[in-house]
């Protein structure tokens, strides 16, 4: 079988076959994969959860979601220059290589040249190269990260929310009106009641503080989220807001952003933290102050309203 | 009596028998000490274990494309446990995620690109006889099929296989189920493996060249083996002492990685505490870094050495490229924190990583341009190793390039942990090591067998494979910046994975074309084998030292040991009644 | 010839029958009792709990670690589980053929404490259009921790072993108890704050209610065959 391919595939007539064979068969195969593309995801959810309804366009199919923080500008910015830089780099390399599979191909007449190609160019773009690649680095990336890291803003003038990842949910941490967290104690944890294990008889300060388990913030106010976790490490991902820090378990990790827009977006995990890792998401609302404000009043004094 | 140590300058035509009795079949094909039994060994099992690792992660996308529905036909196959109506648990997912990492880092590329093809080629290109320690070269092998055995296992084991990623991060992997204790005494099994072969590599290349053989007319295939043996050597150690670490923490009730104060699922933890989950990161990023390095260099020698045969002329800036291989080399040790810039990591360090990984790229770039300028003027031939070649560059091109984004820290934050980072380094290993693995194998089978692979086959399977291998990868480069994160079972529970779950259902359906894009491969390596036409020593005109030896080789592989006189390369010299000039022929012999 | 054969037989029966005897006596005594909760009930006031994670949990539902009926006069007290501690010898049960039934709706257990016969089938049912994880937390039995991704059951058989923990990994609030006995004698106290243990043999019995909260208390209560007896227990957990 295998012999009479080749004593075909060698012939005049057999070698178009093959040529026109594979390239048929390439031709369909392609559009079969087109058709799949652009055909409706039919896959649904085993277990729907996207009922909060999220408010402004998310992604747009090819780039990022849209951004609603104050610093976020500076890492977008930094992505598609750096994109930029990439696609010139790959179409300019692209198109030298394209021509020498054309030009150079073995042929009667045509001889491979034996002594030593002269590439100056290549010893220009090289460093070229690498004047870009330091400039990303030293005049974008580092004083984006050093703005991320070391610039968090006062905490009396922020708002402050203490994350605590667990599997596989996120527990939040508002201080309450006297803008101090309570005492959390391990051996309190009461994972229906008491989740944060806040030891509410013992220390005053855990008197006025509340748990939730959707993040509130203001619009327009500096937030410092203190991320940590209970058990294994997560990541405490606000894809909107351009923030990714681990929550790893032992730290308390600060964060801080500022929205500039409200609407309700989504908290994901971004590290593998065991069998529910993918449904471990919490809504995120921006609101005005006073409507946060509102809301952490209200939940500071349950009213008794639920099924018996 | 063995000749590994002998000093080479006392090779002489009366030293090429082995004075041993003729061995059984058992010594002869099983537990031989021959590197070139051992070489097809290492490629076989690995190839096996590719297409398991393959065969995972195509049952996995099923589940992304699909979410919840039933899998037909195969579904059954799998026990009510793990996929139930055959509809698969996200614990199971977990399970074949990790395994599919693990089963494809550790026991298909490397046994593949380094145990197969370099215990094969490596001394057939050094004129060496043989390794310089045949029975640490058999021993590596069986302790890498112990490993790999141990792993399999692992499935059976109550819980199921490790799930906890093949990155096995603490405190997830110590609470994680028995799985995770199979799958740190298999890697135990694994780097010990590693340890005996890079050893093996390293005293082969630097005591057994042919007479002539200098460091600088080593073909780049023996550089890129040179270097990756000294990358498994230095950097596997602290993986293995971190797995007997961690399986202490496991089995002991030690805390080397675990904090103080842990609540799982409500039940405070009664380990002692003290301990750093990011320890285990530094430990295995220390190594695993290399890692990805030991996946590439390989690759790029068997590249180096197709495109110089089928352009017919030598390499460009071939002492350019090996000072770049050494120095990535080196490199490759001080950037493995770029895994972990999002752990909490200030600005010092982050700018240290970071500021190693830009400079990481440049021997890479040099590298991959250097063999694209040997194209340059050259007479190239379009063979089907040659075809996997050219495609290795611009796949290559792209993995490395979109590593850009992830090695600065500040785009980072929004691409760390998503698909973009696995279209990342599955360009460079997928598209990237693995085209360059086939193109060895079409290139050196006849080599191996004495006969060539169908010709018609392999561009079938070329051409298929390029093309749903990129529909697989390119779109989880859109899905990364979408922020879908890595690692979901369904990520069509958040609002941005539900509007790029399109992506998705293109990636599963390019991932099984792609399987079924094998079979001509397959059909073509097991029936050439019988019906390939039968070849002569040198059938791609090659100058290096292993087309010198018969197809293929017998035991002790040269006739008479080869003297070498001239470089790796030497296509079309001015005065050459050939296009090629081998490196063992004087030029009387030319 | 023939009646002293017949007599012989008729006594020879009796005397069998007295040995046999206790075997075949009815199990039909009943002990029934109420749960009553002494102290004030605003101190153990149950709490709204935060569904707000998942969409599809739309119930509100307050905590349950501890339920008191305060329209029932006296108080009484729900979920407690109240069982026959000692008093059956070694006398082996069949497992109940019905299944016992653990439901997730509404992400709730259903029920709240839950009392299964060793051997016996145990369904773990996910009735809700969300994914649950079952997390079992014993000490005696093997620990289980299983995904429910959509609708579906699970069916486990359990060893006898005290009141241990079950959760939700992904509803962290969800919480119940399963106990597992080596007999069928035992009742969980409703909104009526009632128990009732039915078809027992006569004997002397240590009944035992156990709440998770409050602990355990015993009784000694001794039955005669058809009898039913009343026995109450009160929980005064907050006196000195």
């Amino acid at each position: 079988m295998l012999r009479l391919l080749r004593d075909l595939s060698m012939t005049k007539a057999g070698s178009h076959i093959v040529r026109r064979g594979w390239a048929g068969l390439v031709v369909v195969v392609l559009t079969v994969v087109c058709i799949m593309q652009v055909a409706p995801a039919h896959g649904q959810a085993v277990a729907p959860q996207v009922k909060v309804p999220i408010d402004g366009e998310y992604a747009r199919g090819l780039g990022l979601p849209t951004d609603v923080s104050k610093h976020g500008h500076g890492i977008d910015w930094l992505i598609h220059a750096t994109h930029v830089f990439m696609a010139v780099l790959f179409v300019g390399w692209g198109i030298f290589f394209v021509y020498c599979l054309v030009k150079f191909r073995q042929r009667p007449g045509h001889q491979a040249q034996y002594d030593l190609v002269k590439a100056k160019p290549s010893k220009y773009i090289e460093v070229a190269v690498l004047v870009v690649e330091i400039v990303l680095l030293l005049g974008f990336s580092v004083p984006i990260w050093a703005s991320v890291k070391n610039d968090l803003p006062d905490p009396d003038k922020a708002f402050r929310v203490r994350v605590q990842a667990e599997q596989f949910a996120w527990n939040f941490h508002y201080p309450g009106a006297d803008k101090q967290f309570g005492r959390t104690d391990p051996k309190l944890v009461d994972t229906a009641i008491n989740p944060l294990g806040l030891d509410r008889e013992g220390d005053p300060h855990a008197k006025d503080d509340v748990f939730a388990m959707e993040l509130r913030i203001p619009l327009g106010v500096p937030v410092i989220c203190e991320i940590s976790s209970k058990d294994v490490i997560h990541s405490f991902f606000l894809p909107v807001m351009r923030v990714k820090q681990d929550s790893i378990p032992g730290m308390r990790i600060p964060v801080w952003f500022e929205a500039v827009k409200e609407g309700t977006y989504e908290v994901a995990c971004a590290q593998l933290c065991g069998n529910n890792h993918y449904s471990m998401r919490a809504v995120m609302y921006i609101q005005p102050t006073t409507d946060v404000e509102k809301w952490l009043a209200e939940k500071s004094k349950p009213p008794e309203e639920f099924v018996d | 009596m063995s000749h590994g140590s002998n000093d080479h300058h006392h090779h002489g035509p009366d030293h090429h028998h082995h004075d041993h009795p003729e061995l059984g079949w058992w010594r002869k094909y099983v537990f031989s000490t021959d590197h070139k039994v051992i070489g097809v060994w290492y490629a076989v099992t690995a190839l096996v274990f590719l297409l398991l690792g393959f065969s995972l992660v195509m049952t996995m996308r099923w589940q992304l494309a699909y979410p919840g529905q039933p899998l037909p036909v195969i579904g059954a196959l799998f026990s009510e446990n793990v996929m139930p109506g055959g509809v698969m648990l996200p614990e199971f997912y977990n399970s074949l995620g990790a395994m599919h990492g693990t089963i494809m880092v550790f026991l298909g590329i490397v046994p593949l690109i380094v145990g197969g093809f370099g215990n094969y080629v490596m001394p057939l290109q050094i004129g060496a006889p043989d390794m310089a320690f045949p029975k640490i070269n058999m021993a590596s092998y069986w302790v890498y099929f112990v490993g790999g055995i141990v792993m399999l296992a692992s499935f059976f084991a109550p819980g199921g296989a490790a799930n906890s990623g093949w990155t096995s991060y603490t405190p997830l992997s110590v609470t994680a189920t028995a799985g995770q204790t199979w799958w740190l005494i298999g890697m135990v099994f694994l780097i010990t493996s590693s340890l005996l072969g890079s050893l093996n590599f390293i005293v082969t290349i630097i005591q057994l060249r042919a007479n002539g053989l200098s460091f600088f007319r080593l073909p780049f295939f023996v550089w890129s083996q040179f270097v990756t043996a000294f990358l498994l050597l230095l950097a596997f150690p602290p993986l293995e002492a971190a797995a007997v670490l961690q399986l202490m923490d496991r089995v002991a009730g030690s805390s080397f990685f675990m904090p103080t104060g842990l609540v799982v699922s409500g039940v405070v933890q009664s380990y002692t505490g003290g301990g750093s989950p990011l320890l285990w990161q530094h430990l295995f990023w220390f190594l695993a870094h290399p890692e990805v390095y030991v996946l590439i260099l390989p690759g790029m020698g068997m590249v180096a050495e197709v495109i110089t045969s089928n352009t017919r002329k030598p390499l460009w800036g071939y002492r350019v490229m090996v000072y770049s291989l050494v120095f990535l080399g080196f490199m490759s040790f001080i950037v493995w924190a770029h895994h972990m810039f999002i752990t909490g990591m200030g600005t010092r360090i982050s700018a240290f990583f970071a500021t190693t990984t830009m400079i990481i790229s440049i021997p890479s770039v040099v590298i991959l341009t250097a063999l694209v300028i040997t194209l340059y003027r050259s007479s190239i031939r379009y063979t089907v190793p040659m075809l996997f070649a050219l495609a290795f560059l611009p796949m290559f091109a792209i993995g490395g390039l979109t590593g850009l984004p992830l090695g600065l820290p500040a785009a980072d934050i929004q691409l760390h942990d998503t698909y973009y980072v696995i279209g990342h380094f599955h360009y460079v290993v997928a598209p990237g090591t693995i085209f360059a693995a086939f193109a060895g194998i079409y290139h050196w089978y006849p080599k191996v067998t004495g006969r060539s692979m169908n010709a018609a086959l392999g561009k079938i399977h070329f051409w298929l494979s390029f093309i749903f291998i990129n529909a697989v990868f390119t779109p989880m480069f859109f899905q990364g910046m979408a922020g879908v994160s890595r690692r979901l079972y369904d990520q069509t529970l958040y609002q941005h994975g539900v509007e790029v779950q399109g992506w998705t259902i293109m990636s599963s359906w390019g991932a099984w074309m792609l399987g079924l894009s094998q079979v001509p491969f397959i059909l073509n390596f097991f029936l050439s084998m019988r019906a390939g036409r039968k070849v002569a020593d040198n059938p791609w005109e090659s100058t290096t030292l292993e087309w010198a030896a018969p197809s293929p080789p017998p035991h002790g592989n040269f006739a008479t040991v080869p003297v070498v006189y001239r470089g790796p390369y030497e296509y079309s010299v001015p005065g050459t009644k050939r296009d090629f000039f081998p490196q063992h022929l004087t030029k009387a012999e030319a | 010839m023939k009646r002293n054969v017949v007599t012989t037989m008729l006594i020879g029966g009796l005397a069998l029958a007295t040995l046999v005897g206790p075997a075949w006596a009815d199990d039909n005594a009943v002990i029934k009792g109420k749960i009553i909760f002494k102290g004030d009930p605003d101190k153990h006031k149950r709490e709204p709990l935060d569904t707000t994670k998942d969409a599809n949990c739309t119930k509100k539902i307050g905590s349950e670690h501890v339920i008191i009926d305060k329209d029932n006069s006296p108080p009484t007290l729900r979920n407690v589980m109240v069982s026959i501690k000692e008093g059956l010898g070694d006398r082996k049960f069949e497992a109940p053929k019905t299944p016992a039934i653990l439901d997730q709706t509404g992400c709730q257990y259903s029920p709240h404490v839950l009392g299964v016969v060793e051997g016996q089938e145990v369904v773990i049912r996910n009735s809700d259009n969300t994914n649950h994880n079952i997390h079992f937390l014993p000490k005696i039995n093997d620990e289980i921790n299983k995904t429910q991704p959509k609708p579906m059951d699970d069916v486990v058989k359990l060893k006898k072993e005290d009141p241990f923990k079950v959760k939700c990994d992904v509803h962290p609030w969800m919480g119940m108890y399963i106990t597992v006995f080596n007999h069928p004698f035992f009742s969980v106290t409703g909104k009526d704050g009632t128990y009732q243990i039915k078809g027992l043999p006569p004997g002397k019995y240590v009944v035992q209610a156990w709440h998770e909260k409050f602990g355990t208390m015993t009784a000694n209560v001794e039955v005669t065959s058809g009898a039913t007896k009343e026995n109450d227990f009160t929980f005064e957990p907050d006196k000195k």
